[in-house]
């Protein structure tokens, strides 16, 4: 028998549905560029919808679901721009958010609105933006739809040019924290400023000078009032500041970053009292066939958030770049490195290398080589004194040596990815991947080696294109290692016709799982279809827990099992 | 170059204008002014035995605990993904139904994650653990608005317990109160995993104390409506929960009634108690 309650979500679930459909049926009306008052709007549209049903093999039950049978997250961004002014606002929906996103989005409304005018040296803009300072060490608003990540400042902006090659901008508001409305210092009010010189633009003699160089820099304060019941005393004003440079020359590039933030006792830091620092370097070469491109990264006790108590993904001011390589494929992407804020010392190298077209080894079309080796380790902390731990609450927390690496290794990756064009038929990628995980540091903050995970991935993508159409894609990765969830093999079998119409089914299988004696199957099939600026994807199946990273920032993504379709579109 | 020097003296002028630095020097604790008040405060802390900063949490809970002694009553949650059963040795299942819902009501997803009388609205009563020691000050310095009296009648042989709450308004208050008794239990030793060396063993703390644990609830989840009059100053009211039989495995000396009245509508508890079964 039914239940009440049932019945409503039953209801509720058909409503949703039917919304839907509107949707659908008035997007192609929606999706046209319109002129209004001599202005132009333009701007996007993004539904997700995923369905969940319980699922034994996986381990889903009834009571996980919790008569949540449907979730849905959506947008819609509108940009209005005349002459020099404009304006936008975007609408959020979560009904009821996408297992895996944070609750405190359950909700609709606007949450990011904005009007801008810009006339000769001046932009100014009003209500939310996003922005950033040189690489983001001290300050980087942005968005990311897929990670549930926004940290938009809502406030004032002001850009001014006074000079060519002098780009001065400041910044005053509060930043973004999920629906709830800013009130009574419940978070920081965020100020600051950053210039930027373009040298080869301010003096006349370097104008035609090939090496080009531009320097900058600024600062970033927040205040937050104390808190009397606080049993330390908290600075009420933090401010970072940092300074860089960009100098290229040719095929050269080398550019650079360092910031310094004083003490900012935080939840993040266990509230320990010492300041902060970062130094982002990056070198790369590039010219016709070679590209190479090498990274360093030293974080020490870095994360600036707006309000020292939150601990969670939002209210970052600081943005502390990814020097790990992104993974395309599924496996090796089952293991991603997610920033440490507190302390990290990173190197990255990454070479790409294409074999000369109709040569020995490069055949007919040539070969393309990338190799890619990323090394995260801790950084050299040293306790005060003997009886004060290292990172103890209510202290000046350790001393570090700058630049200097931890013995602690916290993720390595060594990866090589081959793509040679055989025929005009025939196109293939092989790729390995050996990783180096550390479970305890990345996923549970331990500052232990006892669960590394030592992982092989093994890719073969093969396309066979029957005509300028139609393509078939079989894509098999298989993945060895002795810990977690042990092995996985997955195989994709992909139909293309382009450029409108996808067809797809994967299995991921999961054995020699040490924490079980079963197997398991994740399968899926997916459909998609591409219509001008509108797409619409749907898939049915079994989707593995796994963890999701955008620019080292991460979120765990629960297993699940159910229908998802995403509507995209574009005017 | 003229031009150049005038710009960075302007943007000097915007750094020292605007920005300011607070340079704290040591010592960083300061005594806190708080009391005065004699409101008895619930903490519910969130918990789970595969979250690793659940350890320090409960660590905080009770230093809170010595400072306020008898005003602070302390409920531990274990509920959600941390608290579930997974391989060894954390195989053990403290959730309960009580638990869980609470969890999924106020929308808890990280550990550890605190409630004071679950003041504020939406995710604002979330608190993190960093957070609970100031907003406990605030709360204990308040006076209370009522008192609860809890007459626990148990049989030994029988584990059957009977529950009496006496609940005394000292002001009158707009609004509907409800009151809910749980059971906890102490000294629970089970395993947990911590990720900070100095509190204890890391990563697995094998013989872990749990302390307060939430076992259950004497009248469900979101208890018995006090009265449905208008409250007045100095009204008494009882709540009666009979019938209710400890499970065989919890050991009654470790175990005690936590009550607490709540405003139906903004769910902020305005008292709590503490008494031992027996």
């Amino acid at each position: 028998m039914q239940t009440k309650k049932s019945i409503i979500l039953k209801k509720i679930t058909v409503i949703r549905f039917l919304y839907l459909f509107v949707f659908i049926a008035i997007l192609p009306v929606l999706t046209q560029a319109q002129d209004i008052l001599g202005g132009q709007v333009r701007g996007n549209f993004q539904v997700d919808v995923q369905t969940y049903e319980p699922n034994s093999q996986i381990g889903i039950t009834k009571e996980d679901i919790n008569g949540e049978k449907v979730g849905m997250n959506g947008f819609g961004n509108f940009i209005y721009t005349n002459k020099n002014f404009t304006a936008g606002l975007r609408f959020e929906s979560y009904l009821k958010p996408l297992v895996g996103f944070d609750p405190a989005y359950e909700g609709t409304g606007i949450p990011y609105w904005f009007a801008s005018y810009k006339k000769d040296k001046f932009e100014i803009t009003v209500g939310n933006f996003y922005d950033q300072f040189g690489n983001g060490l001290i300050f980087r608003a942005y968005e990311e739809w897929t990670l549930g990540y926004d940290n938009s400042v809502n406030g004032i902006r002001v850009k001014f040019n006074p000079f060519k090659g002098v780009a001065l901008k400041g910044i005053y508001g509060v930043q973004r924290y999920y629906w709830v409305k800013y009130k009574d210092s419940d978070r920081g009010i965020v100020k600051g400023a950053d210039a930027e010189f373009f040298l080869n633009d301010i003096f006349k003699a370097w104008k035609n000078n090939k090496t080009k160089i531009i320097l900058g820099g600024g600062f970033m304060s927040k205040y937050q009032k104390d808190d009397p019941f606080f049993k330390y005393k908290l600075p009420e004003n933090v401010t970072a500041f940092s300074g860089r440079f960009n100098i290229s020359r040719g095929r050269v590039n080398f550019l650079g970053e360092y910031a310094y933030k004083i003490n900012d006792p935080s939840a993040i830091n266990n509230i320990i009292y010492k300041e902060g620092q970062a130094l982002f370097i990056s070198g790369s070469y590039s010219k016709k066939g070679l590209g190479i491109t090498l990274g360093a990264k030293w974080i020490d006790n870095m994360s600036f958030k707006s309000d020292r108590f939150e601990t969670g993904n939002a209210l970052d001011l600081s943005f502390l770049p990814p020097l790990t390589k992104t993974h395309s494929y599924s496996l090796e992407a089952m293991y991603p490195y997610g920033t440490q804020p507190n302390g990290e010392m990173a190197v990255n190298a990454q070479v790409v290398y294409t074999i000369p077209k109709k040569s020995k080894i490069g055949g007919r079309y040539g070969t393309t080589l990338e190799f890619n080796f990323t090394r995260v380790n801790a950084i050299d902390k040293k306790a005060l004194n003997d009886t004060t731990p290292i990172g103890a609450e209510g202290t000046k927390g350790y001393t570090s040596a700058f630049l200097k690496f931890g013995d602690l290794k916290y993720f390595e990756d060594w990866n090589i990815e081959i793509t040679k064009k055989i025929s005009k038929k025939w196109k293939m990628i092989l790729a390995y991947t050996y990783l180096n995980y550390n479970f305890d540091v990345i996923e549970e903050e331990i500052e232990s080696d006892h669960n590394i995970y030592k992982v092989h991935v093994g890719v073969a993508d093969v396309t066979y294109k029957f005509d300028s159409k139609n393509a078939l894609r079989l894509e098999l990765q298989y993945m060895e290692t002795r810990q977690d969830s042990g092995n996985w093999a997955a195989a994709l079998i992909e139909y293309t016709i382009a450029p409108k119409w996808f067809f797809s089914v994967r299995d991921e299988f999961n054995f020699n799982n040490p924490q079980s004696n079963n197997t398991y199957h994740y399968y899926s099939a997916a459909f998609g279809y591409t219509s001008g600026p509108n797409r619409i994807q749907l898939s049915y199946g079994l989707q593995r827990e796994g963890i999701l990273c955008v620019g080292g920032i991460c979120r765990k993504v629960p297993a699940a099992s159910g229908l998802t379709l995403t509507i995209f579109s574009s005017f | 170059m003229n031009k150049i020097i005038k710009i960075l003296l302007f943007f000097a002028l915007i750094i020292v204008l605007l920005q300011a630095c607070d340079k704290i020097e040591e010592p960083y604790e300061r005594e806190i002014n708080g009391g005065g008040g004699n409101r008895k405060v619930l903490l519910e802390d969130y918990t789970g035995h595969t979250c690793v900063n659940c350890p320090g949490a409960a660590g905080t809970a009770h230093e809170l605990k010595d400072e306020y002694k008898d005003q602070l009553v302390i409920i531990a949650v274990h509920a959600g993904y941390f608290a579930q059963p997974t391989n060894e040795p954390y195989t053990a299942d403290f959730r309960t139904e009580v638990g869980e819902e609470l969890n999924d009501f106020f929308g808890i997803v990280s550990n550890p994650a605190g409630m004071i009388n679950r003041i504020g609205e939406g995710q604002e009563r979330i608190l993190v653990e960093t957070e609970w020691q100031s907003a406990v000050g605030q709360e204990v310095a308040r006076p209370a608005d009522a008192g609860i009296t809890i007459s626990n009648t148990y049989n030994e042989q029988t584990r059957v317990l009977n529950t009496s709450l006496d609940i005394k308004f000292i002001n009158a208050l707009p609004g509907t109160y409800r009151a809910c008794a749980y059971i906890i239990e102490d000294s629970i030793v089970a395993p947990q995993k911590n990720n900070d060396p100095a509190l204890g063993p890391s990563p697995d703390w094998l013989d872990f104390v749990h302390d307060n644990m939430l076992r259950g609830s004497l009248n469900d989840t979101w208890g018995d409506l006090v009265t449905d009059e208008d409250i007045t100053a100095g009204s008494v009211y009882t709540v009666q929960c009979d019938g209710f039989t400890l499970n065989a495995e919890w050991k009654d000396r470790h175990c005690a009634i936590v009550a607490f009245v709540y405003n139906e509508d903004t769910f902020e508890i305005i008292q709590a108690e503490e008494e031992k079964v027996k």
